[in-house]
């Protein structure tokens, strides 16, 4: 009788904290006031329409994407575009256009990936192919075909 | 007996030159198109706008010949417009047609260990254990080489044929005039011959 008793009081006790802080979700403290430095609160999501650009910092190429669709999870990528037109050009030479069923954007590593029905167009040349890696900081391709 | 065998020369080479782009049984899955060539591969690496290494299921075609290899290097022109060069190598399978200086058509088959070819200067060069046939579908003349170089200048529509590691062997093979005389002696219109380049 005695235990059901002391039972019941713990029952009792270990309620307590939810009573006194409601069940209701605790408020969220205040957000700090903007900073030119403060990290991009921008968690991810999906947009429509939209265009991704990246620039090398000292100049030597800028990268432009374009899509119908784009996923994101987060600021720095990586962006899933779907599909994608892509743009990338050197200094003084003739830009790199691209198409793709898909293009992954990895800001970051600039690195892009695409796959699908893949054309790179530069000057007068043509690539089509399934998939390709793209090293937007060296201008590396490496160009991968599915055998038939 | 001579004609029989240009016959089945001419036809083996036709045949080649039909199949040959299926003839792997598999057919690469990349292809880049330049204003001199096309080039399908399995797997391309380098920047743009080149030099391009191509690997795997190679075959680069253009001017009514197709040559099928391991691995081939191309390098554009330094206005970036066309190409400069392409360097072949393993397995080198060269086939299609060929227009003589006389206006005859030839059906060709070439097979070297490598090749380079030279946009410019308009030059190609199979090395290697080179051997060489051509046929004449109209007249059934067949030519077959080996060598250890050829040399092809497609300005003068030319060939040069060098010693290197293996003799230069020609073997010229014209179909005997109808009827055969009963008293020609040989081989016909058969003519080999071994130089020293």
């Amino acid at each position: 009788m005695k235990t059901a008793t002391l039972l019941r009081v713990c029952c009792l006790l270990s309620l307590l904290p939810l009573l006194g802080g409601g069940c209701a979700r605790r408020p969220a403290p205040a957000p700090p006031p903007p900073s030119d430095n403060a990290p991009h609160p921008f968690i991810g999501g999906d947009m429509e329409r939209s265009t991704i650009r990246l620039n090398d910092p000292d100049g030597k190429w800028e990268f432009e994407a374009r899509a119908d669709h784009v996923e994101m999870s987060g600021a720095e990528g990586p962006f899933i575009l779907r599909p994608a037109e892509c743009r990338y050009q050197r200094p003084g030479e003739a830009p790199v256009l691209m198409t793709a069923d898909q293009a992954r954007i990895d800001k970051a590593a600039q690195r892009l990936q695409l796959e699908g029905s893949v054309t790179i167009a530069y000057a007068d040349w043509l690539l089509e192919t399934e998939r390709v890696e793209y090293d937007l900081k060296t201008g590396e391709v490496v160009a991968r075909g599915q055998t038939k | 007996m001579t004609k029989i065998s240009a016959l089945m020369l001419a036809s083996a080479l036709a045949a080649i030159c039909l199949s040959a782009p299926a003839a792997a049984g598999q057919q690469p899955g990349l292809k880049m198109t330049f204003r001199e060539a096309v080039i399908e591969s399995d797997v391309l690496s380098g920047p743009f706008p080149g030099p391009w290494e191509f690997s795997g299921h190679v075959t680069v075609s253009g001017s009514g010949i197709t040559m099928t290899c391991e691995r081939v290097k191309v390098w554009p022109t330094s206005d970036r417009r066309g190409l400069a060069r392409l360097e072949a190598v393993g397995s080198i399978v060269i086939h299609g047609s060929y227009r003589a200086q006389d206006k005859t058509e030839w059906k060709v088959l070439g097979k070297a260990e490598s090749a380079t070819y030279d946009f410019a200067t308009k030059q190609g060069v199979l090395a290697g254990k080179v051997d060489f046939q051509a046929a004449n579908p109209v007249d059934h003349t067949t030519v077959s080489v080996t060598a250890g170089r050829m040399t092809y200048d497609a300005k003068t529509a030319s060939f040069r044929f060098e010693r290197k590691d293996n003799p230069v062997r020609v073997e010229w093979q014209e179909p005997a005039p109808q009827p055969t005389p009963p008293a020609a002696s040989g081989s016909g219109g058969a003519a080999a011959g071994e130089t020293q380049d």
